[in-house]
């Protein structure tokens, strides 16, 4: 009978692993046309307290109260999303790293879309398929195989814990 | 026949000096020693408080200005002190510049505001802007704002830098161009 610990709730954690620090995007150069997206290009780099962004090019969408949408492209390009250590009942988090042709992320909702040989790894477990869903607030992952592909997942056995007095 | 003269000659020159003195004293015109460096040109005309529009050849107004002092040489270059700009944009807040200093080269209609320089503006989705440089081309033929001399720019939700900047008044694009930085104002909690 191993006590697992109590969970904390969904929206809380959710809350608490929103990025939310300022964001910072560095590149080679910027152009935006009236009633048009920022477009950086060049080396571009988007960085938060605990999300990091890079590829060739990003479309950036101001969805107001600091909120964005970032769209970029590259060959490919990645996603960090770095991990949490154990705090109180709450058991550590690995990191998160995406990469794709296509990462679209929305602050508002936490969710990352990943897409065109898309890979995602979480700790030393491995996802990989056409199009991976990464929800960034609650950690978790979805993916679809696309047209007729077909979604791998490797999930290292969690053998490096401590096993539990009495458990097999 | 020189020494009979002399005094007569005297009894002349007299009130004829007089007179001048007289002149530039009712006149109020203190002609002012025109500072020109050892070899330059002087200007041909020198302006103070000065204001005026340019438009173009359609007769569209393409920016007015202010100087304290302007002075204008024949190669159709200038001077100015105390620069202020306004650059008309179609839908949105003029552009706002102001300088200590600025120039025209010779045979040129674009002018060089010399810093530092102050930008009041907006970006293109209406924000209220204002940039730094030391040195802004404001160049009326191509409606173009351009700088290479590095640009700090800041706003109500974002700000940062980058080496240079081109911000089209009619096409109302901004360009921030080499080693851009921008920092976004995070959600709030």
């Amino acid at each position: 009978q191993d006590a697992s610990p109590t969970r904390e709730s969904r929206p809380r954690a959710a809350e608490r692993l929103r990025p939310v620090g300022p964001v910072t995007v560095t590149a080679t150069s910027v152009d935006w046309a009236k009633n048009g997206m920022m477009i950086y290009t060049g080396d571009v780099k988007l960085s938060s307290d605990t999300l990091n962004l890079d590829g060739d090019r990003l479309e950036l969408e101001q969805l107001g109260d600091g909120e964005y949408r970032a769209r970029i492209i590259g060959k490919p390009a990645h996603l960090l999303h770095s991990g949490t250590p154990a705090s109180g009942e709450t058991p550590a988090d690995p990191p998160v790293t995406a990469r794709g042709r296509t990462l679209v992320f929305d602050s508002k909702n936490g969710i990352a879309d990943i897409s065109g040989d898309a890979r995602v790894t979480r700790g030393e477990d491995e996802i990989t398929g056409e199009t991976i869903h990464y929800n960034v607030n609650e950690r978790r992952i979805q993916a679809a195989g696309g047209s007729g592909g077909q979604v791998r997942i490797v999930i290292q056995p969690n053998n490096r814990a401590a096993p539990a007095a009495g458990t097999p | 026949m020189f020494a009979r003269i002399k005094p007569w000659l005297i009894w002349l020159m007299l009130p004829l000096m007089a007179g001048v003195w007289l002149l530039f004293q009712s006149r109020g015109m203190q002609p002012e020693p025109v500072p020109v460096a050892d070899g330059a040109a002087a200007p041909r005309y020198s302006l103070r408080g000065v204001k005026w529009t340019r438009v173009d050849a359609t007769g569209q107004r393409e920016f007015t200005a202010e100087a304290d002092s302007a002075d204008y040489y024949d190669d159709e270059s200038a001077r100015y002190e105390q620069l202020r700009m306004n650059v008309p944009r179609a839908g949105q807040a003029p552009w706002r510049l102001s300088s200590p200093k600025g120039s025209a080269p010779a045979h040129e209609k674009r002018i060089s505001m010399e810093g530092p320089v102050e930008v009041v503006g907006s970006w293109p989705d209406g924000e209220a802007l204002t940039m730094t440089t030391p040195q802004l081309w404001v160049d009326p033929a191509r409606h173009l704002l351009s700088t290479e001399a590095g640009v700090q720019f800041d706003s109500a939700s974002r700000s940062g830098q980058a080496k240079g900047l081109k911000a089209d008044w009619e096409q109302q694009t901004v360009q921030l161009l080499g080693n851009v930085r921008m920092q976004y104002v995070p959600r709030k909690p």
